[in-house]
């Protein structure tokens, strides 16, 4: 059993095998969470998800033909903009609380025809 | 490096690899299972934290690096900051419709089914053989990917300057515009962001809450409690160090007689160990779970480390060392069982859910 599980070598396979849990996760997230900062949270962990898959493409540690650079440039990109969404978003979150005193996404439906 | 027999079979890159990815995996379940905010946001820093571990595994050190300190440490703490602000009794947790899971599961699974399948069906992505030998002259040769990532951020690609083709040659510029345009849309968020979150009046007939905490016990228990329970902790970390250091450069009198020990046993105490670090922090945060997996795993190690024991040339010295731990265990136990349930008022065996 252990030689089995920490004996086998890792490829870009397993590191899309994790992305796609995150990244599933965080969908899952955004879908049955309620409160608002719930979502935001599984957006982050989609995000997440997309940027192992971009760390692994550019690792050049798991296989021969590695995307290079590009791949962490791109996950540095990522990290950057995830986090300016984190602060609007959040932003939006608090007005929404102080206008509504409430943060369920199922009651910001003002718009709603 | 001469390892024993032990650490021979084990690939380093694989055993990180695999404590990274289920920490990372677990703990984004633990996000979309848990309905209270609070313990999503921890749950969300944990799994973010192992990311950037996988991150460090893959060879990109200065992404692992900006992902502990933007997300880990800058993201979440404005999400945590969030959660506190809206934190009332009623939004702590916030039940999801039982159809709404149903839902949700169902086409999630099918997400992870299609997405599992595409990874592995893909043959240049699966792990090359013998690639482990050539990842180590590339580990020695070619890590200093910041100074790349830096020149690339304004404008060369130092690590593209044998690209022969011209047309592709001209075409890699650098990541200097889309730098700029980050650089610019950060200020534009910073100036939106601040402007969308500032107070403004309040809506007519909404009385400020004033949050009334629950009653709590008293706070010195509480931290006599954290500090025996973190004495605890470091106690088991400081073993598997012991433990690792031990086997991997054992003194040469103690040499010959550690190799009689079953090769499972290191492994089976680290796992034990973490499980209870585990305990330790589920009592911490009032989880009532993490006394009797204390308890239990207090019992169970010096029960390994016994059975692990047998024909060996001097197994009264270990059952005596097994014993004397499980006595200081129980004590410990003890202690912690008598902190939570008899001092205070409230106790707080009473607060743990």
């Amino acid at each position: 059993m252990m030689p089995w599980i920490i004996g086998q070598p890792i490829g870009v396979a397993h590191y899309m095998a994790v992305g796609a849990v995150l990244f599933v996760a965080g969908a899952v997230c955004m879908a049955t969470k309620r409160n608002a900062l719930g979502v935001l949270m599984g957006i982050e962990l989609v995000l997440n998800g997309a940027n192992i898959n971009f760390v692994a493409f550019g690792s050049k540690l798991l296989r021969p033909d590695s995307l290079g650079l590009d791949g962490q440039l791109m996950a540095l990109f990522v990290i950057v903009l995830a986090a300016a969404e984190a602060a609007v978003a959040l932003a939006i979150a608090l007005n929404f609380y102080n206008n509504h005193n409430t943060v369920d996404v199922d009651r910001a439906d003002e718009l709603k025809g | 490096m001469n390892l024993p027999p032990l650490l021979a079979f084990v690939d380093f890159h694989t055993f990180l690899f695999t404590l990274f990815a289920l920490v990372a995996c677990v703990f984004a379940a633990g996000v979309v299972f848990t309905s209270n905010i609070v313990r999503m946001a921890f749950y969300l820093t944990v799994s973010l934290g192992a990311t950037s571990g996988l991150f460090f595994l893959a060879g990109a050190e200065f992404v692992g690096a900006m992902q502990l300190m933007i997300y880990v440490g800058g993201t979440l703490v404005l999400l945590i900051f969030g959660v506190m602000l809206t934190a009332q009794d009623a939004f702590v947790s916030m039940k999801t419709r039982p159809s709404d899971w149903v839902l949700g599961v169902l086409v999630g699974g099918s997400l992870l089914v299609l997405l599992l399948f595409a990874a592995f069906t893909v043959p240049s992505w699966r792990p090359v053989e013998g690639w482990a030998e050539e990842r180590a002259a590339i580990v020695a040769d070619e890590t200093q990917d910041t100074t790349r990532i830096g020149v690339a951020l304004v404008g060369g690609r130092v690590d593209k300057q044998d690209e022969s083709n011209a047309a592709v040659a001209d075409g890699l510029s650098g990541y200097l515009l889309p730098f700029e345009i980050v650089s610019v849309h950060l200020l534009v968020v910073l100036i939106g962001a601040g402007y969308m979150a500032r107070t403004k009046r309040r809506r007519s007939g909404v009385v400020p809450t004033t949050a009334t905490p629950p009653t709590s016990a008293s706070k010195q228990y509480v931290a006599v409690t954290t500090i025996v329970l973190a004495l605890l902790w470091l106690g088991d970390v400081a073993g598997v160090v012991a433990g690792i250091v031990f086997v991997v450069a054992p003194p040469q009198a103690l040499a010959e007689h550690l190799d009689s020990f079953p090769d499972w046993l290191l492994p089976v105490s680290i796992f034990l160990a973490a499980l209870r670090g585990l305990c330790v922090l589920a009592i911490i945060f009032w989880q009532k779970w993490g006394f009797f997996g204390l308890a239990a795993l207090s019992v169970a190690m010096p029960l390994v480390l016994a059975f692990s024991a047998r024909g060996h040339e001097y197994l009264g010295v270990i059952l005596g060392v097994a014993a004397g731990a499980l006595i200081v265990n129980l004590i410990m136990v003890g202690i912690v069982h008598f902190l939570l349930t008899k001092v205070g008022r409230p106790t707080m065996w009473s607060q743990l859910d």
